[in-house]
C-alpha cells in the first residue's frame, strides 16, 4: 500500500513540477505560427472597426453616385422639354403671347374680347378666334378628351366669363406674373392648331417629370446668395498607423507595434457658399491622441558578468533607443536568487511599453461639392488637414518578464520630445449630408478618410504615419 | 501583473499571447505526451488546446483559481477529447510494452523524458486513467464519467498501470 502511495507520490511530484526545456519536451517552432494563424489577434479586431467607417463611406458614394444620375437623367428630360414647348411657341395669326407661359387666367368679354394675361417664364401659344365665347369645345380639336389630359388647355368659365387654364400644379401657380397691356382686341377665338395636338399628348406623357420639377421648371433659375455658416462640431476618429520598412533597431524584434488609441475630437466650423454647388469649409478642431508603443528585449542573461549583491546576482543593461517617442533610454537591471539555476547567455524575454499622449490641433480647409444645392443634401469633399502638436508627453511605462529568474527589472525613459514632429500635413476626403431646417439651422454628418502625408517619425529604413477615419457630426447656422 | 497579462490576451495583443505560449508550452507539450504516445498526435493536441486557451480565455475567472490551472484543465479535456475521436476502448487490458529498455540507476536519477516515455509505453487505457488519477488528480468517479467506464474498471486499469510502472522501476533500479 506504501509502496502503491510513493509510486503516486513520485509521478505526481515530477509530473507537477516546472519542467526544465530540453530539446525532445520544446515543441517546433511552426507550431506557435500554427497555432498564431488561428487565434483572433488585436489587429484583426481592429481592422474591423476600421471597416467599418469604409464601408459606409462606400455606401454613401453609392448613394450620391445614384442621386446625381438621377438627377442627370432629369435634367435631361427638362431640357428636351423645354425644347418641346419652344416650338410650341411659335408665331402664328392671332394673339401671341410673351414667350413665356400662358399660366393661370385670361378674361374674355364676348362683345369686346380683352385678354390680360398673367404669364410664367415658359412659353406657350395661344391664338383667338374671331367669334368670342369658349363655352365650348374649341373648334377643330377633340376638346373632351383633350381637356381631360392637357392640364394647359383653356376652359371657360360662364359665371366668371373668364378662360383659365385646368388646374395643374405646374401651370397654376406661378410664381413670376407678366402683365400683358391690359385690352387686346382679338381678331380670331383663340384655338389650338391642329398641328399642335400632338405636342400637348406629348406634354401630357411628361407631366410627372413637370410636377417633379415644379420648382426649378416654374421659378427662375438664380444664382444663390452667399451664405456664411457657423457651427459646432464633433466627431470620433479612427486612427490607423502605417508602419513601412523595418524598425532598424539594436536588438532583434526591438519594436513589437505601436498602436494609437481612437479619440473624440470637438471643434468649430464655418462654412461659405461659393457659388450654387459648392462650399469651402474651414474650422479648428481638439483632439488627444493616446499611442502606446511596445517594445520587446530578448537579452542574454550573463552569469559571467553578473555582480554578487548580497545574496542576490544582477545583470545590468544599458541601452539608448531612437524610437518614434524621441530617444529611450533602457535601464535594466535583472536580478536571481545565487541559488537559482540559469546557464550562461540565456535568454531572457523583458518587454516593455510606453504610453504618449498628444494633443493637438487640426485646422482643416476643405471644399464641399453638394449636387442639388449648396448646404442641402448630399456633398462629397476634399481638402487639406493639418495637425498642430502642442503637447507630447509620457504617461504610462511598464515592464514585464515572465522568466523564472528575473527577480527585478526597471526601465528608464529619456525621453527627447522635440525628435516629434510638430505640424503632421494630411490629406482628408469624405462623404456627407447635410440638412437645412427652418431659420437657417442645419445639421451635417460625414465620414471621412484623413491620409497622413508626412512621418511621425522616421528612420532610414523605417516610415511611420498615422492615418485616420473620422465620422463627424456638426450643427450650423446660416446666414446671409 | 498576471492578470494584466491575460487581459492583453484576450485582447488578442500578439506579444502576450507568445509569452503565456513560451510561459506553458514545455509543461504542456509533455502533458500531451504523456496522453499520447505518437509524438505526432502530442503536437495537434498541444495546438488545438493552444487555440482553445487563446479562443476562450475571456471565460476563465481569477477568482477560480490560477490561470495555469485553468490552462490545464483545457489541455486535459483537448487530450481526451482527441482521444474519444480515436474510438479508443478504454476498457481493453493490455500487456506492457516492453521494447523500451532503460539504463540501471536509481530512482532520483531517472529523468522526465525516461518518465514520460514510461507512461507514454502503457496500454491507452492504462495511459489515460493513469494520468487522470495519479497526476491530475481526479476520483475514479470523475474518471469513470470521463471515459465512459465503470468507476470498477478504472480501478482495475489504475492497478494494472502501477504495476506496470513498478515493475519497469524495479527493473530500472536494479
Amino acid at each position: 500500500m506504501e509502496d502503491n502511495h510513493n509510486l503516486e507520490k513520485f509521478f505526481r511530484q515530477k509530473f507537477n513540477q516546472k519542467i526544465e526545456p530540453e530539446d525532445w519536451n520544446i515543441p517546433d517552432n511552426d507550431i506557435w505560427d500554427k497555432i498564431a494563424l488561428e487565434i483572433p489577434s488585436e489587429k484583426r479586431k481592429k481592422n474591423k472597426i476600421v471597416f467599418l467607417p469604409i464601408l459606409l463611406c462606400i455606401g454613401l458614394l453609392g448613394l450620391s453616385l445614384i442621386f446625381l444620375r438621377d438627377n442627370h437623367q432629369k435634367d435631361q428630360k427638362i431640357a428636351q422639354l423645354e425644347k418641346t414647348l419652344k416650338e410650341c411657341s411659335q408665331p402664328s395669326n392671332g394673339i401671341q403671347s410673351n414667350p413665356s407661359h400662358v399660366s393661370s387666367m385670361i378674361s374674355v368679354t364676348p362683345s369686346d374680347v380683352n385678354i390680360s394675361m398673367t404669364l410664367p417664364t415658359k412659353a406657350y401659344n395661344i391664338t383667338s378666334p374671331k367669334t368670342s365665347g369658349f363655352n365650348k369645345n374649341l373648334p377643330g380639336t377633340s376638346r373632351e378628351t383633350d381637356a381631360n389630359l392637357d392640364p394647359t388647355f383653356p376652359t371657360y368659365d360662364q359665371e366668371q366669363n373668364k378662360v383659365a387654364l385646368l388646374k395643374n400644379d405646374a401651370y397654376t401657380e406661378p410664381k413670376e406674373l407678366i402683365h400683358l397691356p391690359p385690352l387686346i382686341k382679338l381678331t380670331t377665338p383663340p384655338s389650338i392648331q391642329h398641328n399642335r395636338l400632338d405636342v400637348i399628348h406629348s406634354l401630357n406623357h411628361k407631366k410627372s417629370l413637370l410636377i417633379d420639377r415644379e420648382p426649378t421648371f416654374i421659378q427662375p433659375k438664380k444664382e444663390p446668395k452667399a451664405n456664411w455658416w457657423l457651427g459646432a462640431n464633433t466627431g470620433f476618429i479612427f486612427w490607423k498607423d502605417r508602419e513601412i520598412g523595418t524598425f532598424d533597431n539594436p536588438l532583434s524584434e526591438l519594436l513589437v507595434s505601436e498602436e494609437t488609441a481612437h479619440s473624440w475630437l470637438y471643434g468649430i466650423q464655418v462654412n461659405k457658399n461659393v457659388g450654387r454647388h459648392w462650399m469651402v469649409n474651414a474650422g479648428i478642431q481638439y483632439y488627444t491622441r493616446n499611442q502606446k508603443s511596445i517594445y520587446a528585449i530578448n537579452l542574454p542573461y550573463s552569469t559571467t558578468q553578473e555582480i554578487a549583491v548580497g545574496s542576490d546576482y544582477e545583470n545590468r543593461f544599458e541601452h539608448s533607443l531612437p524610437t518614434g517617442l524621441g530617444n529611450i533610454s533602457t535601464s535594466l537591471v535583472l536580478a536571481r536568487s545565487n541559488d537559482s539555476p540559469v546557464s550562461d547567455n540565456e535568454n531572457v524575454l523583458l518587454d516593455f511599453s510606453i504610453k504618449n499622449e498628444l494633443r493637438a490641433f487640426a485646422v482643416p480647409l476643405t471644399f464641399s461639392y453638394f449636387p442639388k444645392e449648396a448646404g442641402n443634401g448630399f456633398f462629397i469633399q476634399g481638402g487639406l488637414n493639418n495637425e498642430f502638436v502642442f503637447q507630447n508627453k509620457i504617461i504610462e511605462t511598464a515592464s514585464a518578464s515572465h522568466h523564472i529568474y528575473v527577480k527585478d527589472k526597471s526601465v528608464k525613459v529619456d525621453y527627447n520630445a522635440s525628435q516629434i514632429n510638430k505640424i503632421n500635413i494630411g490629406a482628408i476626403a469624405g462623404l456627407g449630408y447635410q440638412k437645412t431646417f427652418s431659420k437657417g439651422i442645419g445639421i451635417a454628418i460625414s465620414a471621412n478618410y484623413g491620409l497622413a502625408l508626412n512621418n511621425t517619425f522616421s528612420t532610414a529604413n523605417y516610415q511611420h504615419k498615422i492615418d485616420q477615419i473620422n465620422m463627424q457630426f456638426s450643427v450650423m447656422k446660416s446666414w446671409r | 501583473m498576471e492578470s494584466e497579462k491575460i487581459k492583453l490576451c484576450v485582447e488578442g495583443n500578439r506579444m502576450a499571447q507568445k509569452e503565456l505560449y513560451e510561459a506553458y508550452k514545455v509543461n504542456l507539450y509533455v502533458l500531451c505526451q504523456r496522453y499520447f504516445n505518437d509524438l505526432e498526435d502530442a503536437k495537434d493536441a498541444l495546438q488545438e488546446a493552444f487555440v482553445k486557451v487563446f479562443r476562450d480565455l475571456h471565460q476563465y475567472d481569477e477568482q477560480k483559481g490560477h490561470v495555469s490551472s485553468w490552462i490545464k484543465k483545457v489541455f486535459i479535456n483537448t487530450c481526451l477529447e482527441k482521444l474519444r475521436k480515436k474510438k479508443i476502448d478504454f476498457q481493453q487490458l493490455s500487456e506492457y510494452d516492453h521494447i523500451h529498455h532503460y539504463e540501471p540507476g536509481v530512482l532520483s536519477d531517472l529523468n522526465m523524458k525516461d518518465l514520460t516515455k514510461m507512461v507514454q509505453l502503457l496500454p491507452v487505457g492504462y495511459r489515460t486513467v493513469f494520468n487522470l488519477y495519479v497526476i491530475e488528480g481526479f476520483n475514479h468517479q470523475e474518471i469513470a464519467a470521463q471515459l465512459n467506464i465503470s468507476e470498477s474498471t478504472s480501478k482495475t486499469q489504475l492497478m494494472k498501470a502501477k504495476n506496470m510502472l513498478r515493475n519497469k522501476l524495479e527493473e530500472v533500479l536494479k
